[in-house]
């Protein structure tokens, strides 16, 4: 999760985070039962309380499984005893199922109820979401006192009202379970002294700017008071960056016109979260997802996680110092993205106060920690720059390294790896025509295959792949003699290399990227950096020189 | 410098949205307070209780006897008065044959109990006197049979026992006779199901 504040103490309230860590544990044939994502929407829905559609489809579903033959654990059965919370085994679980076609029917990607003059139908893709939920209540509540309210559904002759009323006392009981354990939202402090100091920022006019001296202004007028968690300029990067995000997602939202007058007492500023429209907030989950996957550079995960696991952690790709360096980019990364000199400030600056911190703890003396501040620095932002682009062009180096050992090993991915490193290389001479031209898929996978079977019997021989070609591995090859690393030598492990190689290229593009755009924002970057440090030097005095023996 | 233009609508939106995605992100995130920790993550007989038991647990140790998940709801279910409720309750669902606690007049330990349709019996072993035959007798039996005996004492515990029967509705067992599942089935105030 990228910058996230510290929770409020006490909300959402120790007894609800342990139904939901409950649920979240659940495991079901040796396995965590509920996805992340799965876990993620439901409590989504009942922070916001917009549960309300999910527990009528969730009392259809209980009504669904009721039909499902059983003459004990009517609906149970289903519930927690189909294994993990998945489609597949709600699909599978149904047609198991002996059904009353009467009153349901199934077919690959549904059940649909059928009551008097109506009919309801539920997903299996639905299900392991509704599935969740009931358990978060069955947590909350207690199962007995669900299955109270639940049992009206799973009689015989059941109609559609019944349904309603079903989930209607589900959601009574839901609601008086929360109603102690959710504040309201205007109760999130850190994040309204951060949209209370913008506004004031801006004169209290309705609009302004969030820009970089923002940040650093909010963090020198907040960070002596202990208890508003604002102490460290990384905390106040941490917090920017989520409210980037949630400003940029609001943004997108199209029903922003009435969003400030959604609360109880809007003049007050107070929000009631129960007078917000579900629908509206469906939105702004959507675009709060569609921010944060931007923010994400690879679909398959953070490159430096993906290089930090098995199997690439079997290469030694990127030293401790050159994940630290890469910090920059990748953490927080919307704010790495948007204000890029803010990043810079906390890779720099904020370091030096973790040192601090740690001089603190110590109880080095005044002269010590003086020494920290005013000490020269190892580098600049010119420099921190210079060495982010040479990190880029050794990543960049390694990938075509890896290039190598996959074309060598005959593993498919070399093709992938060799398209991410030159996306318009020509790929003519493997196939002999241009396959673009073809419309026929099945044509074009058969000319695909044998194009790869092609390259990867002689990579590097230019009358086979052509002279291109041939260059890019063997250039890959030189380089990957020039890496004096584990990983790449003679027994080069091809499946780390596999799931390694296209995140250094994601590195070296990622990182930059990121140089550009901090050259773009902060173009004179000497003297930035040197009014920079007068600054942080004198707020760091501030915070840790004063009362400190000497 | 770069910048990012702010409305106040945007604004105000933001507060609600951080705020939910705030509280979900907490709810969902990681478990990193020892208090609310569940400390068995194996077959480690040694396994610390957890702090809570959740519905799915219970459900595998009620339905399919799960091992794990039975350690774990009878650590659990001492001084928890909602997770024995709804053992009960599942109980109550899943089992087909009941044999309740004896009335109120019934005093000392009990060597038979009826239910409806069935009948448990209580026989020392003549050959190992630290022994004792446990019989169950259903009357009618149809359908499912049982798979198991599950008693539930009066002292919040709960005691588990798989259960084979025969075609003619007859299940015996031998069970230890201070074991605390004897010492169970003697109790009158003891709720027994056939699950």
């Amino acid at each position: 999760m990228n910058g996230k504040m510290s929770p409020q103490a006490g909300w959402p309230d120790a007894a609800l985070r342990q139904v939901f860590h409950t649920v979240a544990d659940a495991t079901a044939n040796g396995r965590r039962k509920f996805s992340d994502d799965t876990m993620r929407d439901v409590a989504r829905r009942v922070v916001c309380r917009s549960y309300g559609p999910m527990l009528l489809e969730l009392a259809h579903l209980v009504r669904a499984a009721a039909l499902g033959g059983r003459r004990r654990l009517t609906y149970e059965w289903l519930f927690w005893g189909s294994g993990p919370g998945v489609p597949s085994a709600y699909a599978a679980a149904f047609t198991r199922a002996t059904l009353s076609t009467q009153l349901i029917e199934r077919d690959v990607s549904e059940v649909r109820l059928k009551y008097p003059g109506h009919a309801f139908a539920i997903s299996y893709g639905r299900m392991p979401v509704l599935g969740a939920l009931m358990e978060v209540l069955s947590e909350a509540l207690g199962y007995a006192a669900v299955n109270d309210i639940v049992i009206p559904v799973c009689h015989a002759n059941v109609d559609a009202d019944t349904v309603v009323e079903v989930a209607n006392a589900l959601s009574r009981a839901f609601y008086d379970y929360l109603k102690d354990r959710l504040a309201a939202p205007t109760e999130q402090s850190q994040f309204r002294s951060l949209t209370a100091f913008l506004a004031a920022r801006s004169d209290n006019s309705a609009d302004g700017l969030l820009d970089d001296d923002a940040v650093f202004g909010f963090w020198r007028a907040n960070c002596h008071d202990d208890s508003a968690g604002f102490r460290t300029f990384d905390n106040v990067c941490a917090a920017f960056n989520r409210l980037i995000e949630t400003v940029e997602a609001a943004g997108r939202v199209t029903a922003l016109e009435g969003a400030h007058t959604l609360g109880g007492d809007a003049e007050a500023g107070e929000i009631d979260p129960d007078r917000f429209k579900a629908e509206v907030m469906e939105e702004c989950f959507a675009a709060m997802d569609d921010v944060r996957g931007r923010a994400s550079t690879d679909e398959d995960g953070p490159p430096l996680a993906v290089l930090a696991a098995p199997p690439a952690d079997a290469v030694k790709f990127l030293t401790d110092s050159e994940m630290r360096l890469l910090d920059v980019v990748y953490r927080d990364t919307t704010l790495a993205e948007r204000l890029p000199l803010s990043a810079l400030r906390r890779a720099m600056f904020g370091a030096l106060q973790r040192r601090l911190t740690a001089a603190v703890k110590r109880a080095a003396t005044a002269d010590e920690r003086a020494a920290l501040i005013d000490g020269e620095p190892g580098e600049d932002y010119a420099g921190r720059l210079d060495a982010l682009m040479r990190l880029a062009g050794q990543a960049g180096d390694r990938a075509r390294a890896s290039l190598h050992v996959l074309a060598m090993a005959g593993m498919d991915e070399a093709m992938a790896l060799l398209l991410a490193l030159a996306p318009d290389i020509d790929l003519t001479p493997l196939h002999g025509h241009n396959v673009a031209d073809s419309d026929d898929s099945t044509v074009h996978d058969g000319v695909a295959e044998a194009a790869l079977a092609r390259f990867l019997s002689a990579p590097q021989d230019p009358t086979v792949v052509g002279a291109v070609i041939a260059a890019v591995v063997t250039d890959a090859h030189r380089r990957r003699r020039s890496v004096r690393r584990d990983g790449f030598g003679e027994n080069a492990p091809a499946d780390a290399h596999a799931a390694g190689g296209p995140r250094m290229v994601a590195v070296a593009r990622d990182t930059e990227t990121f140089v550009r755009r901090a050259k773009s924002a902060v173009p004179d970057a000497a003297a930035r950096f040197a009014a920079d440090r007068a600054a942080f030097a004198e707020t760091f005095r501030s915070l840790y020189l004063a009362g400190a023996t000497p | 410098m770069t910048w990012i233009p702010l409305s106040g609508g945007a604004l105000a939106l933001a507060e609600i949205l951080y705020a939910v995605t705030e509280a979900a992100d907490v709810l969902t995130a990681a478990n990193d307070d020892d208090a609310l920790t569940d400390t068995g993550d194996d077959d480690d007989t040694d396994e610390q209780p957890p702090a809570w038991v959740g519905m799915q647990a219970l459900y595998d140790y009620v339905i399919t006897g799960d091992p794990r998940a039975g350690r774990q709801v009878r650590a659990a279910l001492p001084g928890n008065p909602r997770l024995r409720a709804d053992l009960t309750r599942l109980l109550e669902r899943s089992a087909a044959w009941m044999l309740p606690r004896m009335a109120a007049a019934s005093s000392g330990a009990i060597e038979r109990r009826q239910g409806r349709d069935c009948a448990l019996v209580l026989r020392p072993s003549r050959a190992e006197s630290a022994q004792v035959y446990v019989t169950i007798a259903l009357e009618r039996p149809d359908g499912d049979l049982p798979t198991a005996l599950m008693a539930v004492p009066r002292d919040g515990t709960v005691e588990r026992r798989d259960l084979r029967f025969d075609r003619d509705g007859t299940a015996q067992f031998i069970v230890d006779r201070d074991g605390p599942l004897h010492q169970a089935l003697l109790d009158p105030f003891t709720d027994i199901y056939l699950a």
